[in-house]
């Protein structure tokens, strides 16, 4: 857990409305697991006030990158870096993904701008040569999909899913998941999910119904971002814990939703 | 230029400058550990303690409004026994003066905790919080006289500890609730806690708090804070702690100006977590600035 200052690389709009920032900071990025966070700064003033959270979409040595959608006053600010800008950082927080011993079948399931953590995660999934990792990324429309060439690229065969039937098929990825599995009875992977809550429970409930374990990164909103205030708290069967601290990746299973 | 002292004294303890934490903004300090060096804040005060553990309030517990914040944590706490246990071992390593909040619904509760407290040689002083807006019944100490009163004369009784007052804002006149502390034996009061208020979602036209209602922090609260602080000091002796919004030192210097004697930082630390020691660094230039020697010179010195 550092608080340093972090160098703009690059930041552009990858779509109508998201935005990709590469950030130089070597001593966050070397510590950065997939699925932990960081919090920004965003901005001097007391409009936005508290740090914004965000998951580390990729890392290498020295920096990362953060995927966001422009969604209110802090990503709105962060939208206006320029190359060579600073950014005040805290990071990394929390417990990412855990890659369960000896597993090598996984499947990603992301929902909108949920896939930001997950690439990171992809990445490292990737290498893992014995075994294979499918993706199912889903998003409202076409224009809210985001992500598919990478995990393409990376050798991640993915499947997509849209509201709108504008892009894959017309329906939620969870559907493509609960169907992927009922054909590939064999391939018991572990899943691992981020996106809207119903999206995260309906995961946890097609794995449970499986047998199979399930991963879900949760949000809430974060105050301190450090365990200290008691803020992010979710219920779980046992008792409250805080996203910032045992999460924000949770077993699916302990989630009361 | 010699070195200006920042030293202050609330009741019988001694801070190292008038830069302290605020109750449930920084844990007991050890999650802020790697982020700041503790041993230079004037006091950590610890998140309060109840007598039995509390799974507190319902999420979303926070949500940032316009210049602040709303929470309604509601006191979510392991109990006396296990703050003993599982925190007083890593403040005992901390060089610093440590305040541990409490709070209760019953008086005797109150006397309970700080009779187990007042064996700890660690805790340097007791915060009674009478102010909690977020826990059913929260508020009945701070908004009478005389059952704000009542506690603290049965957590006088219980510890020998200096005891610091914190006073709600949300009361008819903080005032008057300072002066029955004051005649009851508080050392200190520091104040204010957060303002009640709430926050709602229009999609959806649910309050955005799991509790509906939470205490209002950060920079909007400021100047009602300041006002609050101005005229307590102006009614009782004791040493006054200010707090409400302070983001920077010169946030921190209007309170003391005012005749605050300490302060407490409390949502600034989450936007920044060294601001403690920033604010601390920002009023010892002041000082050195302005030829003032002594932090005490600047407590009330207000001009009219």
């Amino acid at each position: 857990m550092i608080q340093g200052t972090g160098k703009v690389i690059s930041n552009r709009k990858i779509k109508p409305g998201y935005c990709l920032m590469a950030v130089k900071c070597q001593p966050i990025a070397k510590k950065a697991k997939p699925g932990q966070f960081l919090t920004i700064r965003c901005g001097d003033t007391d409009t936005p006030l508290l740090r914004r959270p965000f998951g580390f979409h990729r890392i290498n040595a020295s920096g990362f990158e953060i995927l966001y959608e422009i969604k209110g006053k802090g990503t709105r600010f962060l939208s206006g870096l320029k190359p060579g800008g600073m950014i005040d950082l805290l990071g990394p927080l929390g417990n990412g993904f855990t890659v369960p011993k000896g597993r090598k079948n996984f499947i990603i399931l992301a929902g909108g701008i949920g896939v930001a953590p997950l690439a990171s995660l992809a990445d490292a999934l990737a290498k893992i040569k014995s075994g294979k990792t499918y993706a199912i990324l889903g998003a409202r429309s076409r224009k809210n999909l985001l992500c598919v060439e990478h995990f393409g690229n990376i050798g991640i065969e993915t499947i997509v899913a849209t509201d709108d039937g504008s892009c894959g098929e017309k329906c939620f990825a969870t559907d493509i998941l609960n169907s992927f599995l009922s054909v590939k009875k064999d391939f018991r992977p572990v899943i691992f999910a981020c996106g809207p809550r119903g999206m995260l429970k309906a995961a946890g409930r097609i794995a449970e119904k499986r047998g199979l374990e399930c991963y879900v990164s949760l949000e809430e909103n974060i105050a301190c971002g450090v365990g200290a205030c008691l803020g992010c708290a979710i219920k779980t069967g046992s008792g409250y814990k805080l996203v910032c601290k045992d999460g924000p990746v949770f077993n699916a299973k302990e989630v009361i939703w | 230029m010699v070195k200006p002292n920042l030293k202050v004294k609330i009741g019988g303890l001694e801070l190292k400058n008038p830069v302290t934490v605020a109750s449930g903004t920084f844990g007991s300090g050890e999650e802020y550990r790697k982020l700041v060096d503790l041993n230079k804040i004037g006091a950590i005060v610890t998140k309060s303690v109840t007598l039995k553990p509390r799974e507190g309030n319902p999420p979303p517990r926070v949500v940032e409004t316009p210049s602040g914040m709303l929470n309604s944590i509601g006191l979510q706490n392991d109990g006396i026994d296990a703050f003993i246990k599982d925190k007083v071992p890593f403040l005992n390593k901390v060089k610093t003066a440590v305040i541990v909040s409490i709070a209760a619904h019953r008086v005797e509760d109150y006397a309970a905790i700080a009779g187990k407290l007042d064996k700890i040689k660690r805790v340097d002083a007791i915060e009674i919080n009478i102010s909690c807006p977020n826990v059913e019944g929260g508020l009945e100490f701070a908004r009478e006289p005389g059952s704000a009163a009542a506690v603290v004369r049965a957590v006088r009784r219980a510890s020998k500890k200096p005891v610091i007052t914190k006073l709600s804002p949300n009361v008819k006149d903080i005032t008057e609730i300072a002066m029955a502390v004051e005649e009851a034996g508080s050392d200190a009061v520091s104040l204010v806690n957060t303002f009640t208020g709430m926050a709602i979602d229009i999609d959806t036209r649910r309050p955005v708090l799991g509790n509906v209602v939470g205490g209002l922090s950060g920079p909007a609260i400021k100047p009602i804070a300041l006002r609050m602080a101005w005229e307590t000091a102006k009614k009782v002796k004791i040493p006054i702690i200010g707090m409400g919004g302070i983001m920077c030192y010169e946030d921190a210097l209007e309170f003391i100006i005012a005749g605050a004697s300490a302060v407490q930082i409390g949502t600034a630390n989450f936007v920044n977590p060294r601001v403690a020691v920033e604010i601390i660094d920002g009023i010892e230039e002041y000082m050195r600035k302005e030829g003032i020697k002594n932090i005490k010179e600047l407590t009330g010195c207000l001009k009219r």
